[in-house]
């Protein structure tokens, strides 16, 4: 308390309304103008200065009481300074909250609790600027219960504000005591996206998943921005500031529909350009709804979906169904360590390094974080006895390059123990059909033989390589009708082959 | 106290107690905030601790993270082919063949030759979709235009540079100056080679002029110089002096490279300088590429469908002969191969540089090997793992060239640095996707613009490899590829 022992200058007074002088910017309001939205935006710059200076002060003032006046803390600055920001903190968010279009509960009452705070203060000041408050106990007292009070409104307030930017749960998202049970809204999802296929509906199952991921957190009902809400059906007919953000059967009036499709430099663009973006499965599905007439009881199965609708779809659930089941600590980028490396590889580290010093740069990690191999030999044949040296490790092995090697049937075996192999490529190799049919590699991916002697003899022990994407068989001895039929057997694989060319051309 | 006591005591009052504790004060700190800053300034992360074998500077190492791709093939047009006779079909053009160009156009803009109001000229030939993407293409490329689904198009690739040299800098070092590291020379530094009996780095000119550059376009800069690019040649020994001298055999060859194996090593273990142990692992290769390397450039043993494919001319120096040795060389494993073709600069000045006769000649050189080639990596599997690249140092203005009046006898157009296309086939890339989109003119990027620095990231990171973390420090900076500024992968393409 400032040590004057009767009054204090009446011209005190004249601190109340330079403390209240943000107000002026009420000019603004209501509107949503660019100079309104302009000056809201520093509502989160600002009202930080309130939280700290008030709180301080408040801090300073307990301080004080509780030292029965052995200390005598000064706390006039900071009051008039704390006051006159949360004035002006409260000033901006009415901006901004004109200029954005927001509403909703949760917008209402950081409303609310924001005004009652910047009154407190002002309340506090004004009390504090009073001609005899440092000689009257009981204006000291009206003066601190205002000012603590003010205090506790004002983290209730900031709450809310921060609830609004940041969602409701995201001071308990990552609690270290949570429980690993699935929330509500995930299971929802999850049980909407899992629907038998005859019973899913467009809007409930299909539509309204998409836009919970990609609208929801600014257009909800608890709190929404340009006026509009998108978590309930009547809200997206009805539209907001702009207009209606959904008319069934018109996709150009749609807006929700039109934003999308804008630049991603236009400011209207939506989703913000720093937002997670819709995909084209996403748009596809929301303008195939629209444009049935944008239903909210129909199943998908009644409104006859073509092929494409039907895929994208399809790819729309899984993208959504992929992101629950992934752990939320897996969003964050995380590379492995070295040693994390090392212990993943340190099982059969002796005999990789072995086989990385005997044969360098051809037997190596598929890369630095790694703990799968990739072998590829490009100057040196490769035989059977190479091969089976590769058995210790056969179990890490994913990609196999072994270009003009001469393989045999003994060396199935160490082949078929790399029961991660996904690429055999064994280019203008020595290897035949007895060579091939000793192999059992269900999970291979891709499978080269171009130019090697497999003939047709091979088209069944072929026909089992079924998770085939692509298979190589240019000048090889097989004929066209047996990789016709091998084309018919094998749908999901790519096969490239093209009949042999006869020697009878010459050198051009 | 003479001057020797005063130092003495100057150099004892440093070491005492007093004085540590007094430079503790500020010195530990700025020690400690040096390195805990500095860690955080680079922003893109830490750069890579690349440890090669200590004998072996190209030594195969893994990628960093799963790559696509495990080798490249560059094919450059040197010069600067106008896209807008090859793949980026502007019919507003035509509308306005033979009108004095807008200033709007011309205005801020620099030219090498234009001079005053130059006349629009409209596509010279004509464009016709092809394939299931139904990507444009001219009718100068019938061959080109039948593997179209299997490229993808970089429409809207943009540089700084507007002259030859520098521009062609860009493309490879990723500066328009002097002394910095090719593209080439990065990779092999960063993954080595996974055949030690040929370079990693090889360099394939298909005959006329070095380009305006010169060898500095697969240079190693600042990185150590075994991993410059090796220039080949097409006629006569590939590579100039491999072969042993005559009344030296191999034995001879080897006895001598051993005393001077020894000889070097010991300066190593004395000095330390790396440029010592690339030295002795440079005699060692060459050494061994005196074997390999007429192997692996000798098309002839190709059959004669393949010669029929690529339209090659063994024994000359051909872009043809050039794209199978590229494959060639790839199959043995070779890293990195660099295509260089001469002649694309189309001002309209002379014949051979009109767009009416020299670059259709161009087109028809190129046309049948460079399908030939992806045709050929493709039926190999070797697409899966190649990338192919095409592309030049910068694109051809949509205004005609008036260098020596309006009415000129050939057809030109100017550099431009503004928009230019690249394709690029294999691994990594999205195939049958046109990226990126120029003006109506064909002028300036409209949407999607990538410098050659994201072309640079997005090379790296098929190849297993983040561009803000493959550094070499030199000069005070950890240089990079993709240099200083931001450069981002452009992921609309990737597979």
């Amino acid at each position: 308390m400032d040590g004057e022992a009767t009054g204090q200058s009446r011209f005190f007074l004249l601190l109340i309304p330079l403390a209240c002088s943000p107000l002026a910017l009420l000019v603004l309001y209501p509107s949503v103008g660019d100079w309104t939205v302009f000056f809201g935006r520093f509502h989160p710059v600002v009202l930080h200065m309130p939280i700290g200076i008030l709180m301080l002060t408040a801090f300073m003032e307990g301080l004080n009481t509780l030292s029965r006046g052995r200390l005598r803390l000064t706390t006039f600055l900071p009051l008039f300074l704390g006051t006159m920001s949360a004035v002006a903190a409260m000033t901006l968010g009415v901006l901004l909250m004109s200029g954005e279009g927001m509403e909703g509960d949760l917008v209402q009452a950081h409303f609310l609790w924001g005004v009652i705070t910047a009154a407190l203060a002002v309340v506090a000041l004004a009390i504090r600027c009073l001609p005899r408050f440092p000689a009257s106990p009981a204006r000291h007292s009206a003066y601190l219960v205002t000012l603590f009070t003010g205090c506790l409104v004002m983290t209730w307030a900031s709450h809310l504000g921060a609830s609004i930017t940041h969602g409701e749960t995201y001071l308990t998202d990552y609690i270290p005591w949570r429980s690993d049970e699935v929330s509500d809204e995930d299971a929802a999802l999850a049980l909407a996206l899992t629907m038998p296929a005859d019973e899913r509906m467009i809007y409930e199952h299909a539509v309204v998943p998409i836009f919970v991921n990609k609208c929801y957190d600014c257009h909800q009902t608890r709190s929404f921005k340009g006026r509009l809400v998108m978590d309930t059906y009547e809200g997206l007919l009805e539209g907001g500031a702009t207009g209606p953000a959904i008319v069934p059967g018109d996709l150009e009036a749609s807006l929700a529909i039109a934003r999308v499709h804008l630049p991603l430099s236009d400011e209207e663009h939506m989703p913000p350009a720093n937002e997670p973006q819709m995909t084209d499965d996403e748009i596809a599905v929301i303008e195939w709804w629209v444009q049935r007439g944008a239903p909210n009881d129909a199943t998908i199965a009644s409104l006859a979906p073509d092929e494409p609708i039907e895929q994208s779809l399809e790819a729309v659930t899984q993208a959504l169904l992929a992101e629950l089941a992934a752990d939320p600590e897996d969003h964050a980028y995380h590379e492995s360590t070295p040693e994390e490396v090392a212990e993943l590889r340190a099982p059969l580290r002796d005999a990789v390094d072995a086989l990385a010093g005997k044969y360098p740069g051809v037997v190596r990690y598929e890369s630095a974080l790694s703990d799968t191999l990739v072998v590829r030999s490009f100057h040196d044949a490769w035989t059977d006895d190479r091969v089976n040296e590769l058995a210790p490790v056969a179990e890490r092995v994913v990609r196999l390059y072994l270009p003009g090697a001469t393989l045999s049937e003994s060396s199935g075996s160490t082949l078929n123990a790399m029961t991660q192999l996904e690429v055999l490529d064994v280019r203008n190799a020595e290897v035949g059909d007895d060579w091939l049919a000793t192999l059992d590699l269900p999970g291979l991916k891709r499978l080269n033989l171009f130019g090697t002697a497999v003939t047709d003899d091979s088209l069944e022990a072929l026909a089992q390589f079924t998770g085939l994407d692509s298979l190589f068989l240019g000048q090889t001895d097989l004929t066209p009708a047996a990789v016709s039929q091998l084309r018919e057997r094998l749908p999901g694989c790519e096969i490239r082959y093209e009949p042999p060319v006869h020697p009878t051309e010459s050198k051009s | 106290m003479n001057l020797f006591e005063e130092l003495e005591y100057k150099r004892l009052k440093k070491i005492t107690r007093r004085n540590f504790l007094a430079q503790c004060t500020t010195g530990l700190g700025a020690m400690w905030m040096g390195g805990m800053l500095g860690q955080r300034a680079m922003a893109s992360g830490i750069g890579y601790d690349i440890q090669h074998d200590p004998s072996n500077p190209l030594s195969a190492l893994p990628p960093r993270f799963t790559a696509k791709a495990k080798n490249v093939i560059f094919l450059h047009m040197v010069g600067g082919p106008s896209q807008l006779e090859l793949f980026d079909y502007r019919p507003a053009l035509a509308e306005l063949d033979g009108k004095p160009c807008p200033p709007s156009l011309l205005e801020g803009q620099n030219f090498a030759f234009i001079q005053g109001t130059p006349q629009i000229l409209g596509p010279l030939v004509k464009f016709k979709q092809h394939g299931q993407s139904g990507a444009w293409v001219s009718e100068l490329l019938p061959h080109f235009s039948q593997i179209v689904d299997d490229v993808c198009f970089v429409k809207s690739m943009t540089t700084d540079q507007f002259n030859h040299g520098p521009a062609q800098l860009v493309v490879h070092t990723g500066n328009a100056r002097l002394g910095n590291a090719s593209a080439g020379a990065w990779i092999t530094y960063g993954l080595g080679t996974e055949n030690q009996n040929l370079p990693g780095y090889m360099v394939l000119l298909s005959g006329g002029r070095l380009p305006r550059a010169g060898k500095a376009l697969w240079g190693s800069g600042y990185l150590p110089s075994v991993y410059q690019g090796v220039l080949c040649r097409s006629a006569g020994d590939p590579i100039l002096n491999v072969k042993n001298p005559a009344l030296v055999d191999t034995d001879m060859r080897r006895a001598a490279l051993d005393a001077l194996n020894q000889l070097n090593a010991e300066e190593y273990q004395s000095k330390h300088d790396t440029e010592t142990s690339t030295r002795i692992a440079q005699y060692e290769m060459a050494f061994r590429m005196q074997t390999s390397v007429p192997a692996a450039m000798d098309i002839n043993d190709e059959p004669a469908s393949i010669h029929e494919l690529y339209g090659t001319e063994p024994g000359k120096a051909s872009f043809a002969n050039n794209c199978l040795l590229a494959r060639k060389l790839v199959e043995r494993g070779v890293r990195y191969v660099q295509l260089f073709d001469w002649g694309w600069d189309s001002h309209g000045t002379n014949e051979g540089e009109s767009l009416d006769i020299g670059f259709v000649r161009k087109c028809k050189q190129i046309d049948r090997p460079m399908t030939a080639l992806i045709k050929d990596l493709k039926q190999r599997g070797m697409l899966e793992d190649t990338l192919v690249v095409w592309g030049s140092e910068f694109g051809r203005t949509p205004m005609k060239e008036n260098r020596g009046g309006t009415d000129t006898k050939y057809n030109g157009r100017d550099h431009s640095p503004a928009s230019f296309t690249f394709w690029m086939a294999g691994a990594g890339v999205k195939p049958g996707v046109t990226y990126g989109e120029t003006d109506a003119m064909g002028y300036q990027v409209a949407d999607n613009p990538v410098w050659l620095r994201d072309f640079h990231a997005t090379l790296l990171h098929i190849l297993g490899i983040d561009h803000g973390r493959l550094t070499y420090p030199y000069q005070g900076l950890n240089q990079k590829l993709t240099g200083v500024k931001d450069a981002s992968v452009i992921n609309g393409i990737l597979s």
